[in-house]
């Protein structure tokens, strides 16, 4: 019975360890193939020669691509957005979801009207349309506004705020402080974890953010760097570029083009995740599950 | 795991140690405040959330060039007789419900066997680095995961018809064969979600009392047996919650990644009602139209939305709201 249960035991430990492997693997090998195919030679990657090695290696895809107007005012659009949409979206989700966290008269009425919005929403032609309404067609506005208030990131800020400690909301007030001066001088500096998470995941949402510049703007001068990189995964040609009729196609395939536009847009992600790995395993459960 | 909040009851804590005289006296000196934060973030919610929900009316009205953006003149239910005779409408349709039972189907399972063999691996090192890895491709952006998949699946330089190749198959234009469409779009999303779906299920089994498994453990249960015989009931609640919030979006799908997907040739299955709406509106500017076939498919999401919500408080203790 003893050794039926060891090697019951050995198996299990064996069939963990491959699972590790399996699962890295999975996550981890495409992106090491892409990186090789963007280091590797025309020929080899037309060859399908590459696997996770860089075979014939050289830099010149990422020389072309970071040296190109339409990828570096891209990448300058998606840091624009990404700013003002997580600093803005941040503040209206604070303003609002402090406030419902409180026992105010109209609170449940109000959270029912933003949660069914969750359930039932307007639709892309209704969204469309006021967007146009609102003469923000072409406007960086157009690609920001619609997307500060996500309900269910709301509803993660009411749960932190009311488990918030009140001894030191009382304590503030009887210092003479309102509940605006209460908010952003004692309860946000001290609310660190929700606000990491809600940064992160409006960050990450508007870098990411590709669909509505398809169709709201129309200059390639406005685009977003993921707009850019799905035009040039599409197959869309990069054009007037400095470095066009050099030795730029013996060097440069459309493959090791793509891969490189992949890593070099996906990096920032992978460099913010260990940083706020801790806040948001956290945060991301705020309320959504209670023990 | 007692229970699963997703909108809490106002809590109660602090009022009810004061008086009542002064708590109403101290809630209105305090409310003033709380309004004026409310003011903008709530005419925003009406402006973006509302306007648009309001604007559904084109649905109903013709809409003009250059005219009013909530149409000219009232046309009733026209726009909804005429895709409902249309079979491009009715093809999309199926393909938006069957895509999402496929979804349902294969990927909370994995989600959950995943968050069960995670929790086996006892190293703590080694359990952070797997869910580390795990949540990575959540954060990546749909267009880089479509990019992966074309870029590895391309018939003429892909990784895996290379390896096909290898033992003898010709290569396949997977992203342009319609019936590998589902296959791809799930198996996808199964890469891209499991480690971050899971969260929510490895939670509730950290939650699970310690005592069950020492008990399981006298009883001499080995490993296999301890997860079917008490980490799986333990975690049923939050498993039947997980599955009946997703009976909510069997309407919608993930839109962005069907449009980096669609292709004509595949789109006997990848066309969905939002790609659809997105053709029809965006692309042909038949917005009265493309706002009827969308609103229908909204209006279908909230009332499966509801009934599952009524199923579950009546079978089970956990409910959406």
């Amino acid at each position: 019975m003893r050794t039926i249960r060891r090697n019951e035991e050995w198996v299990f430990r064996l069939v963990l360890a491959l699972f590790i492997v399996v699962v890295c693997g999975a996550v981890l090998l495409p992106f090491i193939h892409l990186l090789a195919v963007s280091f590797s030679s025309s020929a080899a990657n037309a060859g399908g020669k590459v696997a996770f090695l860089p075979v014939g290696f050289h830099i010149k895809a990422y020389q072309f691509i970071l040296s190109h107007r339409d990828i570096l005012s891209g990448f300058r659009n998606s840091v624009l957005q990404t700013t003002i949409g997580t600093v803005l979206s941040l503040l209206l989700m604070t303003m609002c979801a402090y406030p419902l966290s409180k026992k105010i008269a109209g609170q449940s009425f109000i959270i029912w009207m933003i949660m069914l919005t969750m359930l039932f929403n307007g639709g892309m032609i209704p969204t469309y349309m006021m967007i146009k309404g609102l003469g923000l067609l072409d406007s960086i506005w157009a690609v920001i506004l619609p997307f500060c208030i996500t309900p269910y990131y709301l509803m993660l800020m009411m749960n932190f705020f009311r488990e918030f400690p009140e001894p030191i909301e009382e304590a503030a007030l009887i210092d003479g402080l309102n509940p605006i001066q209460i908010l952003f001088r004692m309860v946000l500096p001290l609310s660190k974890p929700i606000l990491v998470t809600m940064a992160l995941f409006m960050i990450v949402f508007y870098w990411n953010n590709w669909f509505s510049s398809l169709i709201y703007l129309n200059k390639t001068s406005m685009y977003p760097i993921m707009l850019i990189v799905r035009n040039i995964l599409d197959g869309q040609q990069l054009v007037n570029s400095g470095m066009a009729g050099q030795d730029t196609t013996k060097y440069i395939s459309t493959a090791s083009l793509k891969a490189a536009s992949i890593m070099v847009t996906s990096l920032p992600i992978f460099i913010l995740l260990p940083f706020t790995q801790k806040y948001f395993t956290k945060g991301a459960l705020i309320g959504a599950v209670k023990g | 795991m007692n229970r699963v909040m997703i909108m809490g009851k106002a809590h109660s804590r602090a009022v009810r140690k004061e008086g009542r005289m002064n708590r109403t006296r101290r809630i209105i000196r305090k409310n003033i405040h709380y309004y004026i934060l409310l003011l903008i973030p709530l005419l925003y919610i009406l402006l973006f959330s509302y306007g648009p929900i309001i604007g559904n009316i084109l649905a109903f009205r013709k809409f003009v060039p250059g005219g009013s953006i909530y149409g000219e003149e009232w046309t009733g239910l026209r726009y909804f007789k005429m895709f409902l005779g249309e079979a491009s409408f009715w093809r999309a349709f199926n393909n938006t419900w069957l895509l999402n039972i496929y979804h349902l189907v294969f990927t909370v399972p994995v989600s959950i066997l995943f968050a069960l063999i995670v929790n086996e691996i006892k190293p703590a090192k080694m359990r952070n680095l797997v869910q580390t890895v795990s949540y990575l491709p959540n954060f990546i952006s749909v267009v880089v995961v479509v990019g992966l998949m074309t870029e590895l699946l391309s018939p003429t330089y892909g990784l895996v018809n290379e390896l096909l190749g290898m033992l003898g198959i010709p290569p396949t234009f997977f992203m342009n064969e319609a019936a590998w469409f589902r296959t791809l779009y799930i198996s996808s999303e199964i890469w891209q979600f499991t480690g971050w779906n899971s969260i929510i299920f490895f939670a509730a089994i950290t939650s699970i009392d310690h005592q069950l498994y020492e008990a399981a453990d006298m009883d001499g249960a080995g490993r296999l047996q301890k997860i079917w015989h008490v980490t799986l009931p333990q975690i049923m609640p939050t498993i039947v919650v997980v599955y009946i919030m997703s009976f909510g979006h069997l309407m919608t799908v993930a839109f962005e990644k069907v449009l980096l997907m669609y292709t004509p040739s595949n789109s006997e299955r990848s066309d969905v009602i939002e790609t659809l709406v997105y053709r029809i509106g965006i692309q042909s500017t038949n917005y009265s139209y493309s706002t009827a076939i969308s609103l229908f498919g909204g209006l279908l999401g909230l009332v499966i939305v509801v009934t599952a919500n009524a199923l579950a408080k009546k079978y089970t203790r956990y409910s959406l709201y």
